[in-house]
């Protein structure tokens, strides 16, 4: 390991941060209130009811944290919409020409213990997988939730069955979005091996030119094109 | 000695054999202990007047305790406190504790519940004071008790409803015209009655948390009969209603003890259950925008449309199934995906590490 590859670049901006952490904490409340719900009858969800005040209070923090979420949102729209950076990050998130062929290589090389770099651009396509997964998952979970939080005038307005199909895709959508997140970008940040206890750059905005090179060819070589 | 003389033996022999036998049984008719008391009390015109005015019978029906479960005791077994005959009036009641207690050796029923009277509503309401609060004669009976199992006792399956009537008119009303009272007078046997939801000896005040039809207690109450399938399938009730109830938020909120939270009461009445398809039903599809009303203001046609208790596991709830299967499976898949992810990851990591930070 060289001095140079230790070389922190600049990734993440500020606003960048603090979206994630308001999207972050929004989540985690979520996801902890929302289990306690679906999981009531066992230890683990009668744990966290207690731990979250009660039933009552339970779901107050749920919405509490729904609203958290929700301004990650709109912030994250807004930055995207309105601001150079945050349409860049963007667009960079989108599907690209050449993605398909470098998954089969990646995946390829998943079986084989030979060094491979799929020469990703600046996020690799896992990273846009769960973005986009997680970005619409939200988006489907805030407008279920809308209704959901509208209670009796939701039922008014709407047959009780679909007030009940949206509770179900509320429900299911969620648990399947927390396995995701967990064994995904938890375990790719803070478990995988050479990121514990976590990759730092969520923090402080900054990855090291070595792991630039390693999971973001294309976006070092744009970043230092004098280096090739 | 001749034959005559024989005969003349045999014949004294016998007089003397018959007023010792006549005397005999006078004597043991004057030990008859009842005796005394039933030279007033089966008149059968005997009473006495109450300071309400009311005439209340003294009389005593022998041959009803004969056949009673108390046929062998004596007056006096129970109505201690007569020392003298006659008495003055004012006997005290009759304390059936005196041989109703665990351990008693006087082959009265071991069981600890007689004791649970004195927690019970009625209990405590008699305990204050209240004069209209029932003693164990108000529900059993007095000279006539009878086992529970003999259909004339007054607190057989189909008499409780009757007797606990007399004080509870409106609730009695009410009942037998319900799916359960009905059914129990048409001799059905699973169908409850007052006590399989209220208690016995131990009945509460539905305010007190204790009480089997406390708010947060209903739904235990209920289950006793439909949790069971066969049971439920057997009276063409269909559908899982404890299990759905139990998981809707409705069920979930009354468990952490949300008790404005609605109980199997609050939607389907508690004396007056009717099945859902009959018009008059709490439940039935005209009725629930009125049903629901009571808790969610502006409750309209559209609460109806849909099932109530819906159970996501099974075919019958349409489209729901359907979604909350594909989440089940999309699930499923992506943890088994994610996992797979990690062991390759974690298998080529370790083995070809490449030490970035």
């Amino acid at each position: 390991m060289t001095n140079e590859s230790n070389q922190l670049i600049h990734r993440f901006a500020v606003s960048w941060r603090l979206q994630h952490l308001s999207l972050m904490i929004g989540v985690f409340g979520l996801a902890l209130t929302g289990l306690a719900y679906r999981y009531y009858d066992t230890g683990f969800g009668r744990f966290l009811i207690n731990l979250e005040g009660g039933f009552g209070s339970r779901g107050i923090l749920h919405r509490i944290c729904g609203v958290m979420l929700g301004l990650a949102v709109v912030w994250h729209g807004f930055r995207v919409i309105f601001t150079r950076t945050g349409h860049d990050d963007f667009m960079a998130l989108m599907p690209e020409k050449g993605d398909g062929k470098r998954w089969r290589l990646a995946l390829k090389a998943k079986f084989s213990s030979e060094p491979f770099n799929a020469e990703w651009g600046r996020y690799t396509l896992g990273q846009k997988v769960q973005y986009w997964t997680v970005a619409l998952g939200t988006l489907l979970m805030i407008s279920t939730g809308l209704i959901l939080l509208m209670g009796d005038r939701a039922v008014a307005a709407l047959p009780k069955w679909m007030v009940d199909m949206v509770r179900v895709v509320h429900g299911g959508q969620g648990v399947e979005l927390m396995v995701f997140i967990v064994l995904w970008h938890l375990y790719s940040t803070h478990f995988s091996p050479g990121r514990f206890p976590m990759d730092a750059s969520w923090i402080t905005g900054k990855i090291s030119k070595g792991q630039l090179k390693d999971y973001h060819m294309r976006e070092y070589r744009r970043l230092f094109p004098e280096d090739d | 000695m001749n034959t005559p003389s024989l005969y003349r033996m045999w014949i004294t022999y016998s007089v003397l054999l018959g007023i010792v036998a006549i005397t005999g049984i006078a004597l043991a008719q004057g030990q008859n202990p009842d005796a005394k008391c039933l030279i007033c009390h089966a008149k059968s015109d005997l009473s006495r007047i109450e300071s309400d005015g009311h005439k209340h019978s003294l009389f005593v029906d022998s041959s009803a305790i004969r056949a009673s479960v108390h046929g062998k005791w004596s007056c006096n077994d129970c109505h201690a406190a007569v020392t003298t005959i006659p008495h003055a009036p004012g006997v005290p009641r009759v304390e059936c504790t005196r041989c109703h207690f665990a351990g008693n050796r006087m082959g009265a029923p071991e069981s600890l519940i007689y004791d649970q009277y004195k927690e019970s509503v009625h209990g405590l309401a008699a305990a204050a004071g209240n004069q209209k609060a029932p003693h164990c004669q108000n529900c059993h009976g007095t000279h006539e008790i009878r086992r529970l199992t003999d259909t004339l006792s007054t607190m057989s399956r189909n008499s409780v409803a009757k007797t606990c009537g007399s004080c509870h008119v409106h609730e009695f009303t009410d009942y037998r015209v319900s799916v359960h009272g009905s059914a129990v007078e048409k001799g059905n046997k699973d169908a409850p009655v007052c006590t399989n939801c209220h208690g016995e000896h131990d009945i509460r005040a539905h305010s007190d948390p204790t009480s089997k039809v406390n708010s947060a207690n209903i739904p235990n109450t209920c289950s006793a009969c439909h949790a069971s399938e066969a049971l439920m399938e057997q009276y063409g009730v269909k559908g899982v209603q404890v299990e759905t109830y139990d998981e809707s938020y409705h069920g979930i909120a009354v468990k952490f003890g949300q008790k404005q939270a609605a109980n199997c009461a609050s939607c389907h009445g508690v004396h007056d259950i009717l099945p859902a398809n009959d018009p008059r039903s709490r439940v039935n599809v005209a009725n629930i925008p009125h049903t629901c009303g009571g808790c969610h203001p502006g409750a309209n046609a559209n609460y109806a449309r849909g099932r109530i208790h819906v159970d996501a596991e099974n075919k019958d709830a349409g489209i729901i199934y359907y979604i909350a299967s594909f989440f089940k499976y999309l699930t499923i898949g992506t943890l088994a995906v994610l996992i797979l992810n990690i062991i390759l990851d974690l298998r080529r990591k370790l083995t070809s590490r490449k030490p970035h930070k």
